[in-house]
């Protein structure tokens, strides 16, 4: 079996995203407390949760990129273009 | 008004080491008779008749803790050696005695006494400790016949002296915020109470294999020429709590019995129930095994708005406010039901009934006693001040005498209601 190699880049813009996505869950749980009225504490005592929203957000964005690969692939797109790019 | 006494007095007895002599009692004290009023400063000298299990674990806490409340353990005394050495070893500095009368001659050297025999040995000495002129401290429930318990009733009240009964409940906090809840309504109506005490063990203490004459004599619990079993030494608590919580006595009691499991030789009952009812309609429900300890004991009191379930320290209402979701859950819940719509499912004709999931709220916030030392500050107010508290030996009182009828309700198998002349309201005019 061939040994798969991330390039450092890869990895960093992954994190990125990672990043992106636990900032918009906290962002969202901050909206959802003022929005219902909720105790701020939730910013902690809800945080595994978020971690959890987070990552599906990350699911989303793995979804979209390679929707949007597909695409420019399909329509012949500059061809360097890979997914997550 | 008896609860106001109690919190009154719990909250003074924590001011017992600044009490004040009154002129009265410095008068009494001046006489020099028995039924002096101590100083707060005074050592409390009590006795301990019956040293077995109860009584050593008593004398224990008073060696421990008695410097709180200036008591200390002077005499002791029981008839069976080998608990007196047991509890002299770790007392040394006590006196012992093998019979009580020797011991109340020495009273001049005792304020108190607290009794810890065998139930059918309560009577003897409670009544000539209260002639010689002490307070006394009986564990419960206070005798093995109706006849004693009346004469032990009739000794307190004729010599004035202190008599508690040893139902520790009375002292609990977590039991008496409960009856504050009860009282002040925020159980609705009360209309059932409903208590239990279960385990697991033959509930046997073990005999010296070389004595077995003595079987009769260590396991007097399981005879009854000595004792009611179950009802005398687990139930009279929960009685007396029923009573407490409904400021009354029952008007009758019914109830079923058996031996369905240690058929061991005993002659008490290892699986009792009792139904008591009182005059506004309230039902006791009590029962008590020794072949299953998943429930433990538990007394739950249900009103119409709520529920106290006191040995565990819990107060639930009927309709707790509603739990709010977290924030984010309701955004979720919200997007769900914008991007989905809301689907129609019928709902079922009917639910099961089960227990509400609902975790309640505790009575008290720090569960950290059972009134079993608290009793002891209650005892030691008694004796300095040379009277009894108002109101707590009548809550003993009607807790044995309706055990006694809980029991004589299973052997005849009727419904029994008190004899007239056991009521002490007569004293109390």
């Amino acid at each position: 079996m061939r040994d798969l190699i991330i390039p450092g880049n890869r990895i960093k813009t992954e994190l990125k995203f990672l990043l992106y996505c636990y900032i918009a869950a906290n962002i969202a749980n901050i909206y959802a407390i003022i929005r219902y009225n909720t105790e701020w504490i939730e910013l902690i005592t809800w945080q595994r949760f978020v971690i959890f929203i987070a990552f599906i957000f990350y699911a989303i964005t793995i979804v979209l990129r390679i929707l949007i690969w597909s695409i420019k692939k399909l329509t012949g797109a500059s061809g360097k273009a890979q997914p997550g790019n | 008004m008896l609860e106001q006494n109690r919190r009154a007095f719990l909250r003074n007895s924590l001011l017992a080491g600044t009490a004040v002599l009154t002129p009265f009692s410095l008068m009494k004290l001046l006489a020099g008779e028995k039924g002096k009023i101590i100083s707060p400063n005074d050592k409390i000298h009590v006795g301990i008749i019956g040293t077995g299990s109860r009584g050593h674990h008593l004398a224990y806490l008073i060696k421990e803790y008695g410097h709180e409340i200036g008591m200390e353990v002077t005499a002791l005394c029981d008839v069976y050696q080998p608990h007196l050495d047991h509890t002299h070893a770790m007392i040394p500095e006590a006196k012992t005695y093998k019979d009580h009368r020797k011991m109340l001659e020495d009273a001049r050297e005792l304020d108190g006494v607290i009794i810890c025999t065998p139930l059918f040995v309560h009577a003897e000495p409670t009544i000539d400790a209260l002639e010689t002129g002490l307070h006394v401290l009986c564990e419960k429930a206070m005798e093995r016949t109706l006849e004693a318990t009346y004469a032990m009733a009739e000794a307190h009240y004729r010599t004035g002296k202190a008599l508690h009964i040893g139902h520790q409940r009375l002292f609990d906090p977590k039991f008496l915020r409960g009856m504050n809840k009860v009282y002040e309504g925020d159980l609705g109506k009360v209309t059932q109470i409903r208590a239990f005490w279960h385990r697991n063990n033959d509930w046997r203490r073990p005999v010296p294999e070389d004595q077995p004459e003595l079987e009769r004599f260590i396991n007097w619990r399981l005879y009854r020429d000595y004792s009611c079993g179950l009802l005398t030494e687990l139930a009279s608590h929960h009685i007396q709590v029923a009573n407490w919580v409904k400021k009354d006595i029952p008007v009758d009691v019914r109830g079923t019995g058996s031996i369905s499991f240690w058929k061991d030789g005993r002659e008490v009952e290892d699986n009792v129930a009792l139904i008591f009812t009182y005059k506004d309609g309230t039902q006791f429900i009590y029962d008590s095994m020794i072949q299953n300890r998943r429930h433990g004991l538990e007394v739950q009191v249900l009103g119409h708005k709520g529920t106290l379930e006191l040995e565990t320290n819990n107060f639930f209402l009927e309709d707790p406010p509603p739990q709010k979701p977290a924030g984010i859950i309701q955004l979720l819940h919200d997007l769900e039901e914008n991007v989905l719509g809301k689907v129609p499912i019928g709902s079922s004709s009917w639910d099961p009934e089960v227990a509400m999931t609902y975790k309640g709220e505790p009575i008290v916030p720090e569960n950290l006693t059972d009134g079993t030392w608290e009793q002891f500050t209650g005892f030691a107010k008694a004796i300095r001040e040379d009277k009894p508290i108002p109101g707590l030996f009548e809550e003993g009182y009607y807790g044995s005498i309706w055990t006694l009828l809980g029991q004589q309700a299973i052997d005849s198998g009727k419904v029994i209601q008190i004899p007239k002349k056991y009521n002490i309201s007569k004293f109390l005019m």
